[in-house]
């Protein structure tokens, strides 16, 4: 074989294997990096309320300031802030006015109305990098105090622990963890690294899972067409932690929510509403055999993925009499990572429920309607 | 296909299409929002939620926006929001609002959402109003006797051990209700009935709502209800009015079969309770009454209206629990009604049982048992004494001869071999 066809056939499979690289951020590296931090005598640098790249116009005014680790210009509220589209490249979580739930936010929703106030304190999570976000609440179920939540480091949900934000997600931007699923190249398997942050799920410390390509920007339950993150999820039979789930993940805060003697009830009445706990153990004849597939109302999480998973073929099904692992109660089935219009970061309106709000209860609850 | 015909085709689907958006919303409701708790006027303990929500029973993470509301005591049993039943503290006929998580509501005296409930004497039978609330009803002082209440921590311990649903976290309420299924009946008479009861072995669907009738009293060959107010002739249970002498079926379509009802438990040996044997063991049940001593035609009940006038009509009545009996508690022993076929009761020991007896038979005890053409006992000389003396008296007390499953095996001489049903 000479060299000619070699090389070709290196950059065939190179292009046959695009996703290898989904996991990065593309664009220009000024977008988000500044080399002086400066640009004609001027800072290049913003605090995370400040000045963002992606929207128009920008809404929040921020200082220059000195420079910010990373080389990079913005926090994570700066790029993170914008208005989301199809086919958009970054995932906005901030959307400034215009930020339509289910419409226009991503699957964990959007910080908008816990900035936006009027019971804003719990319609989402208080994070401190958001200018005028109430810092009243503390974490309810844990220890948090009020006023420390941030987006990453030592008090936030992403990134490895590390008491800088942005040390903590170092690599997760441009690491090569990560991979495509062998069925859908659309989407990738994170395994829930704790050292790599780009083979966590959304830079999540230790969390697996499978992202959508979108984010969820266009979502469908069904099965043929499987377009949402699926999610990490554990059956237990006791109340102890388990880690590696994405409701473990919310119980570093939120804990008495999740496992703790006599917390949750597991074996005996429920004391709080069960979370990793698998809703196809329940009987045939229970409501929850009306849970026969993935809502994305009130989705499930699963006990075991790959990159070899293929989730056109899941069979989201509760109420089976015996675990098939697909159908996993979660933090995520009630609540958004990031923020709702509804008390409580709930997915849906849970408190003018019945009239005009909505009984996403009943996704699970089928006979509770 | 013409253009004319084509427009009628589209204006026959667009009316169709209209009148389904008009169609009440409650075609589509589900059980819950159906129930008495799901419903626009249901469950409102706290502010901010919609009349109905679950937050007003359960809190899912046994607390509230970071703090517990009122009332305190961490996390319950079904994410409720206090302890589901308190089996080793309440007393019985003393319980206090803390005994048990319906009480919270259903209760005069709770500060949560105080409900009134009267007793089934007063919202169907016509009695004047008693008790205000389902606790009351429990906590009823008894004249002479106790026990004329359910036993809840007899009912939690009885379930545990026969329905596989019920566990020890469970409120004996739910026994017979199921708080997520459970109707207002007394507001809606309609066919299927808007029934609150569950059988315990079929707690997960009401009983007494059957389109065809076949779990209310109407399934029964002849059911006639009683009178809540003999004057007007108005019958249980919703006092509509039925002359005397019609055969009355009508009554017992708005009825639930309470016989089927209460005997999901009550066939079997109960604490000390007598197993009741209404299909076979019980006049007052199915078994067809009996004629004596050379009866030709008079097989009366020597009763009382609205029975006495159809009762030749008819080989047996079959009767409701619930004509006799309230569910909950009474003033009277054994859970006898204060009010039945429309008269008052006043039944504060054993002695005293022909004043529910007498509120459908004749009170001329005499006659009914020797002089009548069906009389079952020969009234002769010198035998008096075989039953009149001693504690037997004049007139004898109804309860040594008449209760369920009894036959007339006390009676010293004229004993019926093999002894006859007396009741």
């Amino acid at each position: 074989m000479g060299l000619k066809k070699l090389i070709w056939i290196w950059v065939a499979a190179l292009l046959g294997a695009p996703g290898l690289s989904l996991a990065k951020v593309s664009g220009p590296c000024v977008d988000c990096h500044t080399m002086h931090n400066s640009q004609g005598g001027v800072s290049m640098s913003y605090l995370d309320s400040g000045e963002t790249p992606f929207s128009s116009p920008n809404v929040i005014v921020g200082d220059d300031v000195a420079p910010n680790q990373a080389l990079v210009r913005y926090g994570c509220v700066g790029c993170h802030t914008g208005t989301n589209s199809l086919g958009g490249a970054v995932p906005f979580v901030f959307g400034p006015l215009t930020a339509e739930y289910g419409t226009n936010t991503l699957a964990g929703g959007d910080f908008r109305w816990v900035f936006d106030g009027l019971d804003g304190s719990t319609k989402g999570h208080n994070v401190i990098d958001l200018p005028g976000v109430p810092s009243d609440m503390a974490a309810p179920g844990g220890a948090m105090g009020a006023g420390l939540l941030t987006c990453a480091g030592l008090n936030g949900c992403h990134g490895d622990g590390s008491d800088d934000q942005f040390v903590s997600i170092a690599g997760g931007h441009h690491g090569s963890g990560g991979s495509t699923l062998l069925t859908d190249t659309t989407k990738i398997y994170t395994s829930g690294s704790t050292a790599d942050m780009s083979d966590a799920f959304r830079m999540l410390s230790g969390i697996k899972g499978i992202e959508d390509d979108d984010w969820e920007y266009t979502a469908n339950g069904t099965k043929i067409s499987a377009d949402h993150n699926l999610y990490s999820g554990a059956h237990r039979s006791n109340e102890n932690l388990i880690t590696g789930t994405i409701s473990a993940l919310c119980a570093k805060c939120h804990g008495d929510f999740h496992n703790g003697t006599g917390s949750i009830g597991i074996g005996s009445a429920w004391l709080r509403h069960p979370i990793d706990f698998d809703m196809s153990t329940l009987a045939v004849s229970s409501e929850y055999d009306g849970y026969d597939a993935y809502s994305m109302e009130a989705p499930v999480a699963v006990s075991s993925m790959s990159s070899a998973t293929d989730l056109t073929a899941i069979d989201h099904l509760g109420g089976r009499g015996a675990a098939n692992g697909n159908a996993i109660v979660m933090c995520l089935s009630c609540h958004r990572a990031h923020g709702s219009p509804y008390g409580g970061i709930l997915r849906w309106d849970y408190k003018n429920w019945p009239g005009t709000g909505t009984n996403g209860c009943a996704i699970c609850h089928t006979t509770k309607n | 296909m013409s253009y004319n015909k084509k427009l009628k085709i589209l204006s026959l689907i667009g009316a169709i299409f209209s009148l389904c958006l008009l169609m009440p919303d409650l075609l589509w409701a589900g059980e819950y929002l159906n129930s008495a708790h799901g419903s626009s006027a249901g469950a409102q303990r706290l502010t901010g939620y919609a009349t109905g929500n679950c937050a007003h029973c359960h809190e899912m993470h046994a607390s509230i926006a970071g703090s517990e509301p009122d009332p305190l005591g961490g996390p319950s049993p079904y994410t409720l929001f206090a302890t589901n039943f308190n089996s080793g503290t309440s007393l019985p006929g003393s319980y206090l609002v803390a005994d048990n998580f319906c009480f919270y509501c259903h209760s005069a005296s709770t500060s949560v959402q105080p409900v009134a409930n009267k007793d089934y004497s007063a919202t169907f039978g016509g009695a004047a109003t008693g008790v205000q609330s389902i606790m009351d009803a429990f906590n009823q002082p008894s004249s002479a006797e106790p026990n004329s209440y359910h036993d809840l921590a007899g009912i939690h311990t009885f379930a545990e051990g026969k329905f596989p649903w019920y566990s020890a976290d469970s409120n004996p309420c739910n026994a017979c209700h199921n708080p997520h299924m459970a109707r207002k009946n007394y507001e809606d008479f309609l066919t299927p009935l808007s029934s609150a009861i569950s059988k315990p072995s079929d707690h997960f669907n009401l009983w007494g709502d059957s389109e065809d009738n076949t779990e209310t009293m109407a399934t029964y060959s002849r059911y006639e209800a009683p009178y809540s107010d003999p004057i007007s002739k108005k019958r249980e249970p919703d006092g509509a009015s039925v002359s005397d002498g019609v055969v009355n079926t009508g009554q017992g379509w708005k009825t639930p079969d309470y016989a089927g009802f209460c005997l999901d438990c009550h066939q079997y040996a109960v604490g000390s309770l007598l197993v009741i044997n209404w299909g076979s063991g019980d006049k007052h049940g199915v078994v067809a009454r009996d004629a004596l001593v050379g009866a030709t035609s008079d097989t009366s009940l020597d009763g009382r209206n609205p029975y006495e006038a159809v009762d030749h009509s008819t080989d047996n009545f079959v009767l409701s629990c619930l004509d006799c009996h309230e569910p909950h508690g009474s003033p009277n022993i054994m859970l006898l009604r204060r009010q039945v076929n429309g008269e008052s009761v006043d039944v504060t020991s054993l002695d005293s049982m022909a004043n529910l007896c007498a509120r459908c038979h004749s009170s001329n005890w005499e006659y009914i048992h020797h002089l009548s053409e069906d009389h079952p006992y020969v009234k002769q000389a010198g035998q008096c004494n075989d039953c009149h003396a001693g504690d037997g008296g004049f007139p004898i007390f109804c309860g040594k001869c008449h209760f369920h499953g009894s036959d007339d095996s006390w009676v010293p001489i004229q004993k019926t071999t093999p002894p006859r049903k007396t009741f």
